[in-house]
């Protein structure tokens, strides 16, 4: 506890520099007090620096929007994002280089009949559990069923509803078979999913207890489960025999921290070395840009933050309107304007500039367009709307004050509505016909199906379009990539010109590490937790 | 006078904000982010780039409207039911002061956060809630000052007189416990004001982007090291308009010959 | 006397019962409930039919509120929605720590505020009175946030001394806890210092203009022995009662305080109830604040009518 005796140290002094100059004469206490002062700064550094040495820490923070409901189930709705990627592994993951492409982790090799209907994956052998027992395809298919489990409320579920749950085959302990209700070609893809992590086979030790997972939180990851604390500090160690090999720190601290400014604080005071997630916005980076004690790593990321409008409701219902209410975008000084540039110009595209299948297309503000297609559409004096916009989403206000400013050139008199992030999921999103929406970054087929195909439940702008829905089925029975590219993109194109979203700009995301930890690439979003070292910067 | 006259300044300052703010205060100007202070911008810009000057004008505005008029709502309702028990006494006075310590018990900001979370931040919801919670204990203070009259001479003389007990509340009473309740609207209203300063902080006060000195203080402050200027004026912004309140009461108080009651805001 | 403490236990039975009764009324009124707070965006009407069945929050507000008030009789507040965990237990640890802040910060400014009071009010109108008032008033002025962003800022950022948040391992020994506390603890004592020593300033300067005081002085009494005899005795009441307010109000005011700090007291504990919900946890707080407000109030007012017997026949 460096801390700790600091502050003893500077307590003492305090108390022995006002004795000294209490009982001594003026000048006597000021020689006085200069000793001690000495004395105590190299007691500090002597009994201070073997302790950084003895254990290798890393201390990150730990999410707190579940008020303590946290929970250590990968698959949960309340999983705790950092503390999960440290105790288990995934069957694919992303590349490190290439955040599209799926590569093997617990699943070694895999390959599909020419229908992308039956898959065999090969599972890795010689992996170790933390409680030193093997990990077979036994446990992955526990894993599957869990998520699956109607009873888990896994957010998952819905995108591994394409697996036939009952027909999930382990041949031998090393092999996995899933059967699809019908062909995916992209099925590794959607496995690299973050929350798809494999946890032990509980069955055998208590399967009626929900908490197991929770309590035990027995995995393959590189780190292990000491403690679980939602009100102070988690704690987790390294596991010696991690498949990839030892990892790079003695121990993980996971520090809970309520609030945002919080973590700046605790960064700048030297008690945080790894905040990441975008938790820090982007108007406090400049505190850590250029320093000695801290890198900034900028992650292009396909986040995005979108205005909505209801395509079944007037004047929203009329496409004139919906491209005038586009065209009138400024998008790159949105963007500017918003989070200081950092970020890439999206022309309301849900698929993002990394993915495989992304189109790339143009999209200047055209006021003099707009103004035509309003009139055109028999608004010719302009028209009054209102933008509902809630604080669930930093942004989303300041682009609204920004959207305002631009769309008034064309006529459009925006009234910002703004409403309590509370309920907002609930009481303004999908219910009032122009609202500020949010998205996390997704594959070109998740996004594209998730939030835009006319039968889901997140489709916010209520578009409904056949040949849309039919490029999507088609793309994903489509073996031959370039032709899979060809449909998706044409996907693409009827969400932009069609639906109702409007998203001006895909966000960067930043990562403030201390400069002591390395072993992360500072160009890549997706990092090994195992690899993080801490460095002797002395 | 001191006192006043910083707070009539502050007033001048806030009602007139519209035609002597430099800038509108939510325009974005993000190729002067985080500049310090200049010919251009006075007390500097924010992250967004927005005028720290402008939005220290208009910050005042809501601030100064909910502190006054919920101190208003809290001296009013809080002052006349105080009377009204001291005078009547007996049991309805024990029943209704029964009720009311029971609402003292309840935490004020516990209560206020939720309000605000049900019914949202807007104005008329910020002086109700605030002038319901500081209301409840001038209802004590009235009431204890109500009977300190009651038992005097001329109240009894009055009711000797057999006068309704409308004219004694309206024409006896009210005049003599008006000066308590005086001195209790001037030190409320810097309470207010210190209250809604610390809603904004924790998330529950007036929402964004409508400027308001708590939450630009908020949200400057992790700036301190390299954008000072972003926290240090609506700070003195805050800090003049509760001293210039407090010395103001403090002069009243004393010219009308009274002692100050002292508790903590909140 | 006993008569009198039986009745006022009784009416402290009605007290807290309106307390309960308003507290829980309010939370109905929020928009949402745990459920919708722990599903976001990814509540389906399913999901929330499923978790609300689960933790009984499918019943009628009036019969949660009966079968929570007939626990609570006994002593069993219930459990946490969040934290799954009993509310007494989270309250009691997190109690702990705010009255830890509370008593580090109450030894420091209780002492300091009555010497600076009383040097104030000794030489009214001097320079030492003007000084200190100058600082009470500006101590006064600023919120609390402000004070504990800015020590932060300068001893925590730049100097590097004390801890800026609170994040401590449950295990940490009291020795290491401490440094955690002192700036907290220093802001709450700002912000007292500046209350409780106008408070004594106002008293002295009344009791020394007292005609008793007055005619002590006339006798030719030494005024350090008129001032220590007389009058800070009679100073001292008036303070007494104050600080007894000052710990009443101690919980509703370190809620920012502990915000700023991320200590994990009461009050913090109580934001991220408000935030999710929690409306088993949020009754519990209020209720045990409550209980402390009412037991501060009847021991004060025991107090005060065993001390001053003319008030005992008033009120018995």
């Amino acid at each position: 506890m460096t801390y700790a005796k600091k502050s003893w140290a500077a307590i003492g002094l305090m108390i022995i520099a006002t004795t000294a100059i209490a009982a001594c004469s003026p000048q006597e206490a000021r020689e006085i007090e200069t000793i001690v002062e000495v004395e105590v700064t190299r007691e500090v550094e002597v009994e201070v620096a073997p302790e950084v040495d003895e254990a290798r820490v890393v201390r990150m923070v730990i999410n707190e929007d579940w008020g303590g409901a946290e929970s250590l189930d990968p698959a949960s709705a309340s999983r705790d994002t950092p503390t999960i990627e440290m105790l288990y592994s995934q069957l694919i993951r992303l590349d490190e280089e290439n955040a599209s492409l799926p590569v093997p982790a617990l699943f070694e090799s895999w390959e599909s009949d020419a229908t992308g209907t039956t898959w065999t994956f090969k599972v890795r052998e010689g992996v170790l559990f933390h409680d030193g027992t093997p990990m077979t395809s036994a446990d992955i298919l526990y894993t599957l069923r869990h998520i699956i489990d109607p009873a888990t409320n896994s957010p998952v579920a819905a995108g591994l509803d394409i697996i036939d749950g009952d027909k999930l085959e382990a041949p031998d302990d090393f092999t996995v078979i899933l059967n699809l209700k019908s062909g995916h070609s992209d099925l590794p893809l959607m496995l690299t999913d973050y929350r798809i992590r494999v946890i032990k086979d509980g069955s055998a030790d208590d399967p009626d207890s929900p908490d197991y997972i929770e309590t035990a939180a027995i995995g393959t990851g590189p780190y292990m489960l000491e403690t679980f604390d939602l009100d102070a500090v988690t704690v987790l160690t390294a596991f010696p025999d991690y498949w990839e090999g030892t990892p790079g720190a003695d121990r993980i601290e996971l520090l809970r921290i309520s609030d945002a400014s919080g973590w700046v604080r605790a960064l700048l005071a030297g008690q945080l070395d790894w905040v990441d997630q975008g938790k820090i916005g982007a108007d406090q980076l400049v505190l850590f840009r250029d320093t000695e004690d801290w890198v900034v790593h900028d992650l292009t990321t396909g986040q995005w933050q979108n205005f909505v409008m209801n395509v079944t409701v007037p004047p929203y219902d009329d496409i004139r309107v919906r491209t005038a209410m586009k065209l009138v975008v400024d998008r790159q000084a949105m963007m500017d304007a918003v989070i200081g540039g950092a970020g890439v110009v999206a022309c309301d595209n849900p698929v993002w500039p990394g993915d495989p299948y992304y189109l790339e297309m143009t999209c200047e503000q055209d006021i003099p367009r707009a103004i035509e297609l309003l009139a055109e559409a028999g608004y010719p004096d302009g028209i009054d709307v209102v933008l509902s916009v809630g604080e669930a989403n930093p942004w989303i206000v300041p682009m609204a004050v920004v959207y305002k400013e631009q769309a008034i050139e064309a006529g459009i008199r925006v009234e910002i509505n703004q409403v309590p992030a509370d309920g907002y999921w609930s009481d303004t999103w999908m219910v009032l016909p122009f609202v500020g929406s949010h998205w996390g970054e997704r594959h070109a087929d998740q996004a594209l199906t998730e939030i835009f195909r006319c039968d889901v439940r997140n489709n916010e702008s209520f578009w409904c379009n056949e040949e849309f829905d039919q490029l999507l089925v088609d793309a994903r029975g489509e073996i031959d990539f370039d032709k899979r590219v060809e449909l998706y993109q044409r996907a693409q194109v009827l969400v932009t010109e069609e639906s109702g979203a409007i998203n001006p700009f895909f966000r960067q995301e930043n990562r403030v590490v201390a400069a002591h930890i390395g072993g992360i690439n500072p160009d890549f979003r997706t990092y090994r937790f195992w690899k993080i070292t801490v460095l002797d910067l002395d | 006078m001191v006192g006043l006259t910083i707070v009539v300044v502050h007033l001048i300052l806030a009602f007139t904000a519209p035609l002597i703010a430099p800038y509108s205060p939510t325009h974005i100007e993000p190729s002067v982010r985080l500049e310090g202070p200049s010919a251009d911008h006075l007390f500097g810009t924010d992250s967004f780039g927005r005028d720290n000057l402008s939005r220290v004008l208009y910050g005042g505005r809501v601030a100064l409207l909910v502190s006054f008029t919920a101190a208003v709502v809290a001296v009013t309702w809080g002052g006349l039911l105080g009377i009204l028990l001291g005078y009547l006494g007996g049991r309805v006075d024990e029943v209704v002061m029964r009720v009311i310590d029971g609402l003292l018990a309840i935490p004020s900001l516990l209560l206020i956060m939720l309000v605000i979370l049900a019914l949202g931040s807007g104005f008329s919801v910020l002086v109700l809630t605030l002038g319901y919670g500081y209301g409840l204990t001038v209802v004590r203070i009235a009431r204890g000052a109500t009977l300190a009259i009651v038992a005097r001479d001329f109240i009894t003389a009055a009711r000797a007189r057999g006068e309704r007990s409308r004219t004694i509340v309206l024409r006896e009473l009210m005049p003599n416990v008006l000066d308590v309740l005086l001195v209790e609207f001037a030190m409320r209203s810097s309470w207010m004001l210190l209250a809604i300063a610390s809603l904004s902080f924790l998330g529950f006060g007036i929402s964004p982007p409508t400027p308001d000195w708590g939450r630009m203080v908020f949200e400057n402050s992790e700036l301190l090291a390299i954008a000072p200027w972003g926290t240090v004026f609506p700070v003195i912004a805050i800090s003049s308009m509760v001293i210039g309140i407090n010395l103001a009461s403090d002069a009243l108080s004393k010219a009308m010959g009274l002692e100050r009651t002292q508790e903590a805001p909140l | 006397m006993l008569a009198l403490i039986v009745r006022r236990l009784l009416l402290s039975v009605v007290t807290l019962t309106i307390v309960a009764v308003v507290v829980f009324a309010t939370t109905e009124l929020l928009p949402g409930d745990w459920a919708t707070a722990y599903f976001g965006r990814e509540a389906t009407p399913q999901r929330l039919e499923r978790l609300r069945a689960e933790l009984g929050l499918d019943r009628p507000a009036t019969e949660r509120f009966a079968s929570w008030f007939g626990r609570a009789l006994r002593g069993d507040l219930g459990s946490s929605l969040a934290r799954k965990e009993p509310v007494l237990g989270l309250i009691a640890s997190r109690l702990e720590k705010t009255f830890l802040l509370g008593g580090v910060a109450g030894l420091v400014s209780i002492p300091l505020a009555l010497a600076l009071g009383i040097i104030a009010g000794l030489t009214r109108g001097r320079r030492a009175d003007v000084a200190i008032s100058t600082i009470s008033l500006i101590g006064m002025s600023l919120p609390e946030f402000v004070v504990g962003t800015v020590l932060i800022f300068v001893l925590s950022i730049t100097l590097q001394i004390f801890p800026a948040l609170t994040v401590v391992r449950a295990d940490t020994s009291f020795v290491d806890f401490l440094p955690n506390i002192v700036l907290p603890a220093a802001t709450l004592t700002i912000v007292w210092v500046a209350y409780i020593l106008r408070m004594v300033r106002t008293t002295m300067i009344d009791v020394l203009a007292s005609e008793y005081v007055e005619m002590a002085t006339l006798k030719g009494i030494p005024r350090a022995r008129v001032v220590l005899r007389h009058a800070l005795p009679n100073a001292l009441l008036p303070t007494i009662n104050a600080i007894a307010l000052m710990l009443a109000a101690l919980l509703g005011g370190v809620v920012v305080i502990e915000t700023v700090f991320n200590y994990p007291g009461v009050g913090l504990l109580l934001v991220t109830a408000i935030r999710n919900r929690d409306v088993p946890l949020i009754q519990g707080i209020a209720i045990t604040i409550a209980v402390m407000y009412v037991t501060i109030n009847l021991v004060a007012d025991l107090l005060t009518t065993s001390l001053d017997p003319r008030l005992r026949s008033l009120r018995g």
